[in-house]
């Protein structure tokens, strides 16, 4: 369980103040893979630095497994890092060290006999896939493979908890679904609770059950994921939703056959089907909708449901949108 | 044949055989004490700097400050000035401000801040990434510099340390000239001033010798840690 309360971070700047985290609290389950989103410095790595202290706050207090980070004396700190793992963007891996010496790095001066340092450290590189690497060295491997070393690394002192800043960032498109597959498997299997920095919407919608959306250091919306999907409130929120789904392709044809035509999209939890959502618009207001594409995906088991649709008339849109947002659908109009 | 042509080109060298072996062991025993010496108090003022910056482990910019003028002004002075003003001193410690020995005082104190600044940009370059993941995985400061910089500077340091053994084998020529020892006094006395120039030719080319063996050896130490990589 990870707790932020109240965190503000400020740096101090010749002249002025960046607030990189401004008054964000966050609640993290155990076992939860909860994903925070946000553009270019809106203060995500800041916010996730803050977990294991590597950025102390300004004020606020973090508090990890029930302790109180702040309070521990430097040495309890460092104690207290090995149950929280963390992969970074790049990777940082030692050059100098093979795979296998890399993975040893944290275990060194831990007190665990080599012997079964050795048991460990090849059962992790055999968790993450790379066990035949395990004398070669960081230059040898491909992104993904460095990642994956990352990641054995980071869980050789067995952590709780497991930090990712940015992680598949620097990867391919397939590598990114690989090593994402992996971090899902890791939770699963170790019950690790997982925090993932990205600006990707998709890497959430892969494996998150939780997000949250970060916005010039502020948590501008939260929840579960499907909810999030199904029903989100802001427009930062929609943009990145929008740039996570299949419909980002589908959308470009599909307004070319509709050009001059306003086009809405309709969000609802899938469990819903989308012919009485039509219906009921029809018998309140009048209208009826003509469906352009409809899709139900399952995020984390839960469906989800898409719709473009148009309308006969655009009279009445902003009751339909209250009443369709009552009902928790989401509706708003594709800007072109 | 060879004896012969030896006389003819080479005068006054070939009857200094012992000479030049003298010369040359004083010639790499200033360099190698110097560069122990020197290299383990500017390994020290190096670290220091690299920890005390203002993106260091532990920033303390009054340190930092000192240690820098240090260097700064360390650097700036020419050796030669260097090598007279500090003569009070070096008779302080070893009794004597001539020879050998005592001409290794300066030539340490004018190596110190140039390897302590290699040494810190040695380390500088040590990825940043590497250093925040020994951070995040709970290691200490103490525990980074041992763990981190040196093992990942090595590298570099290994060509700190063989550019500074180089351009102490100059220092240590250039020592010759107030008294000290070694090839450099032998060019400069022997051959220079006596108007000898194949004792200042062959000096030159020992030298020369040293400077390439030095070169050989830290390549070969190079290629052994790289581990084919760079
Ligand atoms: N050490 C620092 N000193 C000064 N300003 C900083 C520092 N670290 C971060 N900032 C500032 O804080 C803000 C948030 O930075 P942060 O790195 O947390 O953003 P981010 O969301 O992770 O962005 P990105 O997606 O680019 O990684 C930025 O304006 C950044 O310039
Ligand atoms: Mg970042």
């Amino acid at each position: 369980m990870i707790e932020l309360n109240d965190i503000v971070v400020k740096f101090p700047q010749k002249g002025h103040v960046v607030t990189a985290v401004n008054h964000v609290s966050l609640a993290v389950d155990d076992g939860s893979m909860y994903g925070i989103v946000g553009f270019s410095g809106a203060g995500k790595s800041t916010l996730v630095r803050v977990m294991n202290l590597l950025q102390k706050p300004t004020s606020g207090s973090v508090i990890v497994n029930g302790t109180d980070l702040i309070a521990l004396s430097e040495r309890a700190l460092r104690k207290e890092r090995r149950n929280i793992g963390m992969i970074f963007q790049h990777f940082n891996l030692m050059e100098s060290r093979t795979i296998f010496d890399n993975v040893d790095f944290p275990l060194k001066g831990s007190g665990i006999s080599k012997v079964e340092r050795r048991q460990r450290i090849e059962k992790l590189l055999d968790l993450v896939g790379i066990l035949e690497k395990k004398d070669a060295y960081p230059y040898q491997l491909s992104g993904g493979q460095k990642q994956r070393v990352a990641i054995a690394r980071a869980l050789a002192t067995d952590p709780k908890i497991l930090l990712c800043d940015e992680a598949t960032s620097a990867l391919d498109p397939k590598t990114t679904i690989a090593v994402l597959q992996l971090l899902k498997e890791i939770n699963d299997r170790l019950g690790i609770t997982i925090v993932i920095i990205t600006h990707e919407m998709q890497v959430v919608k892969e494996i998150c059950d939780h997000v949250a959306v970060m916005e010039e250091g502020k948590i501008i919306e939260r929840g579960e994921v499907a909810d999030i999907f199904s029903n989100p409130q802001k427009p930062l929120t929609q943009d990145f939703i929008r740039t996570a789904g299949h419909i980002d392709q589908a959308e470009t044809t599909i307004l070319e056959h509709v050009a001059g035509e306003d086009v809405y999209e309709l969000r609802f939890s899938g469990s819903r089907a989308s012919e009485p959502i039509l219906i009921d618009i029809y018998k309140r207001f009048g209208l009826t909708a003509n469906i352009l594409y409809a899709n139900v995906e399952y995020l984390q088991n839960k469906p989800l449901g898409t719709m473009l649709v148009t309308f006969d008339s655009s009279d009445q849109l902003g009751e339909v949108e209250q009443h369709l947002q009552q009902d928790g659908i989401s509706m708003s109009k594709v800007v072109r | 044949m060879f004896g012969s042509f030896m006389e003819h080109y080479f005068p006054y060298a070939s009857q200094m055989g012992s000479d030049f072996t003298q010369a040359t062991e004083e010639t790499v025993l200033m360099t190698v004490s110097a560069m122990i010496i020197a290299g383990v108090i500017g390994l020290i003022i190096g670290i220091l700097l690299l920890l005390t910056g203002s993106r260091g482990l532990s920033p303390n910019a009054p340190l930092y400050w000192v240690l820098d003028q240090i260097v700064n002004i360390g650097r700036s002075i020419p050796f030669i000035i260097l090598l007279a003003i500090i003569m009070p001193f070096t008779r302080l410690i070893v009794g004597t401000s001539i020879g050998t020995t005592a001409v290794t005082v300066p030539i340490v104190v004018g190596t110190i801040p140039f390897f302590a600044r290699q040494v810190q940009n040695a380390l500088l370059e040590v990825d940043p990434g590497v250093v925040e993941a020994a951070q995040a995985m709970g290691l200490g400061n103490l525990a980074i510099v041992f763990r981190v910089y040196l093992k990942e500077g090595l590298i570099s340091l290994v060509r700190s340390v063989n550019f500074t053994i180089i351009n102490l084998i100059g220092l240590t020529a250039m020592a010759g000239a107030v008294g000290g020892g070694g090839l450099g006094a032998t060019a400069l006395q022997e051959g220079y001033q006596r108007g000898r120039t194949d004792v200042t030719f062959v000096a030159m080319i020992l030298i020369l010798i040293f400077v390439f063996l030095t070169q050989i050896i830290g390549n070969a130490l190079l290629r052994l840690i790289a581990h084919g990589r760079a």
